[in-house]
Formats: C-alpha cells, sequence, structure tokens
C-alpha cells in the first residue's frame, strides 16, 4: 500500500483543559511530504484566535471559562488575543490551506491527521469546530459523523506510537512529548507555543515514519512465504 | 516555383514566402501523390517512434516496428501482417512466426522454405507465408491452377473454409503430382497452405494500408507540430484521454515540441478552445481541462471580448483585479476555479493568492459583485475596494444591512493576514495540473527535489550508453521470468520520467529484489541505467532521491 495522501500535523492552544468545552485560541500546522517524508517548505499555518468572551455567546456554545492557567501554559494574554482574528476567519483560511493538499477534492486524497494526543484532544475540539453540535462551521460528513476536511480512515496520533515503543521502557518516564523530545535529544524550547510543538512533532513523525517504513521492508511478515 | 528544402533533403513547394509564427517556415504544398522517400522517416520507423503513426501506434506496433526495422513499404506491409495474432503465436523453430521472421531478416536464422517447391513464392518473405496472395501463387505454380481456380482456393483460406479446401485438396493433389512432384509432397504442401488461413493476411490490403503508415510517419516526422496538435486533439476520442494526451506530450518532447499550457491570450480570436499550434509551440486547448466544456466556453469568450473592449488590450494584460470583477461575475464557479489551478488566469499574483480572493468575491452578492465591477478601475486590489465600500451608505449603494457589513469585515480581516504561505511551489502546481489536465505543463514533481543525476531521459532516449538519472517512477508492470536458471522470479517493466522525456526501462530480479520498496508510481529516486539493445535499458542501480 502506498501512501500519496500528504500528512498534516496539527495542534491546538485553547482556554482550558476540557475538549469538550474549551474554546481554541491559537492553530498552527505544518504539511508532510508523503514520500519525501520531511515537512514540505513553506507549508507552515499559523494563527492566534480570538476566543468567546461573552458569557451568553459562551452559554450557546457550551463552551467553559476562558482559564487563567490555560493562558499561562500557552505564554498567551488576553488583551493580545482580543486583536486576533475570530475563529470564523481562520478556520476558513484553515479549510482553504487543507484543501490546497486535497489534489483531487475527495475525501479519498484527503490529508491525513497527524499530532500527538489528537485524540483524545485536538480532534475532539476540531471536530466541535466543523460540526453541528458546536460552531457548524463545516465541512461535515453527516453519515459518518465527523468532518470531511481530513482522511476519515487514517490518523497517526504520536502519543500512540510513544505508547508502542516505550510502554515497556523505563525512559521515557513519561509521554509527555516534551519528555519525548528531551528523551530523543531534540529541542524543547518554545514548547507550549502552538506552531512550535507543531514543527516539533511533525519532525518527531517523520523520525518514526522512515524508522517503520525501513523496518517493514526487513520483516519477514509471513512465515510460511 | 519555389521550393524550401528540409535538412533531410525533402523538398515542399512554397505556396507563400512570408515565414508566419516565428517558425521559421514559409506555407508549404503538401501533396499525397509526391511523397518523398525520406531517410528519416524509415529511421522514425526503425526506432519505433510510431506512437500516432497508423497501424503501428500501439505498444505491439512500436516494439515490432523498432524489431523489423522496415526500410520500404513492402516491409511495413510485412510487418504489419506479422504481428497479427496468427504469426505472434504461431511457432518456427522454438519461437514465435514473427520473431523468427525478424531473425532471418537481420540473419541470425537461417531462412528454410518449409518445402522447396515453394522456395521462389516465399524468398521475399524470408520464407515464411505471409500472405494470401503467396498462397495463390503457389497453387498456380505447383499444381498448375488457374486464376479462377486459385481465387477459389484464396478465398476458401480467407473464409476458413474447411468444407471447400477438403474439396479442393485431390484436384491439388493431381496438379503437383502433373507438374512432377509425388502424392506426399503433394499433401504436405496443401497441409502448409491450409495452416496458413491461421495467419495469412490479404497482401494488397496490406500494401494500401502501409502506404497510409508511410505517410502518417512522413507527416509526423517533418511537421510533428501538426502532428501531435492534430491527435492531441482527438485525444478526447480515446477511452482514457489524460492517458492518452499524456502519452502524445511525452512523445512530443522527444521531437523537441513544446507543449505550453492553456492560455486565454488568443481566444477572442478563434484558438485556444481546443488544442492549436502556433509555429512549434503547441498549447493545450481549454476544453480538455477537467469540468470545462463548450457550453462553459462561449460565455467565457463573450465575457473575455466584453473585458478586452473595456480595456482595450488583451486579456493576458489585464490585471487580475479587473479579471476577477469583470469576469468572475458571469463564469461558472469550479470553471473560474479550475482556470486558475492550471495558471492561465492573468495577474502576476500567485495562484493560491488567486483562489483564496475569488473565494471571497463569491461570497458577496449581486449588488456588491456589481459595485465591484463598475468601480474595479479605482482600486488596485479586492481588499482596497472593500475597505473602500464598506464605508458607503446604504443610500449611496453600500452594504444593504449589518449583516452584510459584518460579511465584509470578516473578509476585509481575512484578506489582511492570511495564516499561511500563498506562494505556489512546484510539486502543488505538478500535482494539480496533472488532475485537472492529465499531464504538468508548468511545473515537474522533481523540481523539489535536488538533481544529483548526471544525464537525463532525453540524452539517454536519444543513444547515450549508460548514466544515472533523477526521476520520478510513472508506471510499474511486474512480471516474472519465464528462462534462465530459475524461472518464475519477480522482475519489472519501468517507465520513468524526468523533465526531458519518458523512457522505458527493465529491472532484472537481483536489482528488482534489492529495491523493491522503492519500485512504485511516484517513486522519486535515482535510478543507474545502461543500454541493453535497441531502445531498451536495464536498470543497474536504485536509490532514493
Amino acid at each position: 500500500m502506498i501512501n500519496n495522501n500528504t500528512i498534516i500535523v496539527y495542534d491546538m492552544e485553547t482556554t482550558s483543559a476540557n475538549p469538550h468545552t474549551t474554546q481554541p485560541i491559537q492553530l498552527a500546522a505544518v504539511a508532510i511530504h508523503s514520500q519525501k517524508l520531511e515537512i514540505i517548505p513553506g507549508s507552515e499555518f499559523e494563527s492566534l484566535i480570538k476566543p468567546i468572551e461573552d458569557e451568553e455567546e459562551q452559554s450557546k456554545l457550551g463552551l467553559g471559562v476562558i482559564e487563567d492557567e490555560a493562558l499561562r501554559v500557552n505564554g498567551k494574554n488576553i488583551e493580545e488575543l482580543r486583536y486576533a482574528p475570530p475563529l470564523k476567519i481562520v478556520w476558513d483560511q484553515f479549510v482553504q490551506y487543507i484543501d490546497n493538499y486535497n489534489f483531487r477534492k475527495n475525501i479519498y486524497t484527503a490529508p491525513i491527521l497527524a499530532g500527538y494526543n489528537i485524540i483524545g484532544f485536538d480532534n475532539i475540539i476540531l471536530n466541535r469546530i466543523a460540526g453541528p453540535h458546536g460552531w457548524n462551521y463545516g465541512p461535515w460528513d453527516n453519515k459518518k459523523n465527523t468532518n470531511s476536511l481530513f482522511s476519515q480512515v487514517y490518523k497517526i496520533d504520536l502519543l500512540d506510537t510513544a505508547f508502542m515503543w516505550f510502554s515497556n521502557c523505563a525512559e521515557p518516564s513519561k509521554l509527555k512529548l516534551t519528555s519525548l523530545l528531551e528523551y530523543l535529544g531534540m529541542s524543547t524550547t518554545g514548547s507550549h507555543d502552538a506552531l512550535i510543538d507543531v514543527k516539533n512533532t511533525a519532525n518527531l513523525v517523520c523520525k518514526f515514519l522512515r524508522l517503520h517504513r525501513e523496518l517493514a521492508s526487513r520483516v519477514k511478515w509471513n512465515p510460511n512465504v | 516555383m519555389n521550393f524550401y528544402e528540409m535538412p533531410c533533403g525533402c523538398k515542399f513547394e512554397v505556396l507563400d514566402d512570408k515565414v508566419k509564427d516565428n517558425d521559421g517556415l514559409p506555407s508549404l504544398k503538401f501533396d499525397f501523390y509526391k511523397i518523398q522517400n525520406c531517410s528519416g522517416v524509415w529511421e522514425l520507423l526503425s526506432r519505433g517512434d510510431t506512437k500516432g503513426v497508423f497501424q503501428l501506434e500501439s505498444q505491439l506496433g512500436q516494439e515490432w516496428s523498432e524489431k523489423l526495422k522496415p526500410k520500404n513499404i513492402d516491409e511495413i506491409a510485412m510487418l504489419t501482417s506479422i504481428i497479427r495474432p496468427g504469426t505472434l503465436e504461431g511457432e518456427i523453430d522454438g519461437v514465435s512466426m514473427t520473431q523468427c521472421f525478424v531473425d532471418r531478416k537481420h540473419g541470425r536464422r537461417e531462412s528454410i522454405p518449409p518445402h522447396p517447391a515453394m522456395k521462389n513464392i516465399l524468398e521475399e518473405t524470408y520464407n515464411i507465408g505471409c500472405f494470401q496472395e503467396q498462397s495463390i501463387q503457389i497453387v498456380k505454380d505447383v499444381a498448375g491452377f488457374s486464376e479462377g481456380e486459385a481465387e477459389l482456393m484464396r478465398k476458401a483460406i480467407g473464409k476458413k473454409d474447411v468444407k471447400k479446401m477438403a474439396e479442393l485438396k485431390p484436384k491439388f493433389i493431381q496438379g503437383c503430382i502433373n507438374n512432377g512432384l509425388n502424392k506426399e509432397d503433394g499433401e504436405e504442401i496443401f497441409s502448409i497452405i491450409q495452416s496458413s488461413e491461421r495467419y495469412s493476411f490479404n497482401r494488397s490490403h496490406a500494401t494500401i494500408y502501409s502506404y497510409l503508415t508511410y505517410i502518417t510517419a512522413y507527416i509526423k516526422y517533418h511537421f510533428p507540430e501538426l502532428f501531435f496538435t492534430a491527435w492531441l486533439h482527438l485525444s478526447k476520442e480515446k477511452i482514457d484521454p489524460k492517458a492518452e494526451r499524456k502519452d502524445l506530450i511525452n512523445d512530443a518532447k522527444r521531437f523537441n515540441v513544446n507543449i505550453f499550457p492553456p492560455t486565454l491570450e488568443f481566444l477572442s480570436k478563434g484558438f485556444g478552445t481546443e488544442f492549436f499550434n502556433k509555429g512549434k509551440n503547441i498549447y493545450f486547448g481549454l476544453i480538455d481541462i477537467k469540468e470545462i466544456g463548450y457550453k462553459n466556453i462561449s460565455s467565457l469568450i463573450k465575457s473575455i471580448k466584453e473585458l478586452e473592449l473595456r480595456y482595450k488590450k488583451n486579456v493576458s494584460k489585464v490585471r487580475w483585479f479587473d479579471f476577477l470583477c469583470n469576469i468572475g461575475i458571469d463564469i461558472n464557479k469550479s470553471v473560474l476555479n479550475n482556470l486558475i489551478l492550471v495558471g492561465c488566469i492573468p495577474g502576476s499574483e500567485s495562484r493560491k493568492t488567486k483562489i483564496v480572493e475569488y473565494k471571497m468575491y463569491k461570497t458577496l452578492n449581486d449588488k456588491e459583485q456589481l459595485w465591484l465591477k463598475n468601480n474595479c478601475d479605482k482600486f488596485n486590489s479586492l481588499l482596497e475596494a472593500l475597505k473602500t465600500y464598506i464605508n458607503i451608505s446604504r443610500n449611496d449603494g453600500g452594504p444593504y444591512n449589518i449583516k452584510s457589513k459584518e460579511k465584509i469585515e470578516l473578509i476585509i480581516k481575512s484578506l489582511s493576514s492570511n495564516s499561511y504561505n500563498l506562494n505556489d511551489d512546484p510539486s502543488w502546481i505538478s500535482v494539480n495540473e496533472t488532475n485537472l489536465m492529465g499531464v504538468s505543463l508548468s511545473s515537474h514533481i522533481l523540481e523539489d527535489y535536488d538533481n544529483l543525476g548526471d544525464t537525463s531521459c532525453k540524452e539517454l532516449y536519444d543513444g547515450k550508453g549508460s548514466g544515472n538519472v533523477s526521476c520520478v517512477i510513472s508506471e510499474v508492470k511486474t512480471t516474472v521470468t519465464k528462462k534462465g536458471k530459475n524461472p518464475g522470479q519477480e522482475m519489472c517493466f519501468l517507465k520513468i520520467e524526468d523533465q526531458t522525456a519518458v523512457i522505458d526501462a527493465v529491472c532484472f530480479p537481483d536489482i528488482y529484489k534489492k529495491n523493491k520498496d522503492l519500485i512504485f508510481e511516484g517513486s522519486v529516486v535515482i535510478i543507474g541505467l545502461k543500454r541493453s539493445s535497441g531502445k531498451s535499458m536495464q536498470v543497474t542501480s536504485l536509490t532514493r532521491s
């Protein structure tokens, strides 16, 4: 099986740690070339997002409060965020950005989503932005009850990959992104900024994919052949 | 009478001295009844460069034209007769009759007649009876049949009429005896003639068709730009038009014919809807772009004529913003989107920028779009125009209500700061053009890679013996070996391409086994190649690019 779909690594910084009630305040992404397994030069996407502060509006969308602790961890302040574009604008630009990498404009050639702990966190928020139970900005597949921006079959959650490799090893002691980066000798400067996190994650994705492809050709998968 | 002489020595009568369209050629007369015998054309046929040549267009025709290397019309007739199923499947000396014919022609096998009595008649076709007419001559010479009786025999052979053949057999054998042969000879010769029904072909039919083969090869050799323009125009009739266009364009590169992306420049003058050539340059037809048909083109032409009238200049010189405001209002969304993606919309802005701005433009209502059309001359960009429009009162034609105003505000904010790079990169251009046209004309996927090769596909195609090429594998056909020490081993035939040409290569089992993970369609690699025979290249090494 040969994958020709571009891999998009993304990350969101948010107003709290609850993916079901939080709202994004920064969205970043980079694209990985499916054959070269390198970040495509010039493929960065990054924007701050103005959060909804009005309580009535928050309530309509089922949003929780903006937590000061979350802003502190992300290194953002509310005054700076008030000048950022609203989610609608950023999301429309993100959709156009992703669409640029879906060359045949169908669900089978849609980019593959990748990131760190995206299944447990970022993808939930992404589907709330696109879907009818949240912001409803689309694109949404009603039949499959998921967004139709990305591949509906494949996704790469690096946390799961790290678990597969290191779940029975003394080191790294934790599987946080920063712990993994440190263990692999990669820089952790600027962590919790979405674009820096995304580039670090993308480099890790490339590293693991190359390793897997190299090993896959050497393993005797079927002992009967 | 003036004559124009081509480099090959062929001369054409000049109809008009004036050189047109920078191709260096005056208008020439092409007379079907005065086709010259040109060594260049025979060389083209001998190279198997017969894509688009009548009767030899298929892979089979190309392969066997290269092997046989016909040198006259008779040999073309023989070629087209021996590449039919009967001769390909029949065997002589352990090889197909077709291969045996080729080997005998080139002196690699002894040419022995099936029976000595048939030697004089079959000698010219290397003792393989590929024509029905040869069977007629044999029955006349060997068995003394009259013209009419021989014709009956030919019909019986042609229609594979076993009953009729059985009726003629006793007369045939008696005729052989009368001419000094014995009964066994007669039986043997009759049996040979009878079996020829499976593979022999009508010579007169083959010959006249071969004349057409030569003429099409002649046009391809002398006027390749006209040849390829015509075939590209007809590509939409094929089962897979995109694949056909890709094959033709790759072939055209080998003839130094340039294919350019579609253009709107000549549309108002009646050119551009279909493939057309200006001198040596062929322009891709607009209707061959995905989702653009004749129905959409006519409204596009009308809008472009109005635009050119308004700005008193060719559409290719018009600003993108003016184009957007004047044409965007009338044209189908997917049509304009696809025209942007293939790069034929004027303006120096990147294709990605145009896509974004067009998308924003389409969210405006009719009144807003009309305001832009009427006022676009005053502004340089959509952003600039909308920044003015939002401050115009409703009574003066500005935004209708608060909702409209909010929408315009959002568009202005979005256009003011984009969250990603809007520069077009070569692989993005290449993939989109391939998706919409079947082939990338402005860019090649290899532009994203360092060229670490020491030669090109074209150099190898033109005769260079070996080299390393930085290329992309565009087709892989795996198979298993049938001969050799260990039959049944996996190997493959590849099509590899770079910006200069597409060539074929064979990858034998030892190399294939070591590099299987690199050999797939779309793989960008550096391939070491050496010539094995004729046009065939053999892979000697493979590394990831």
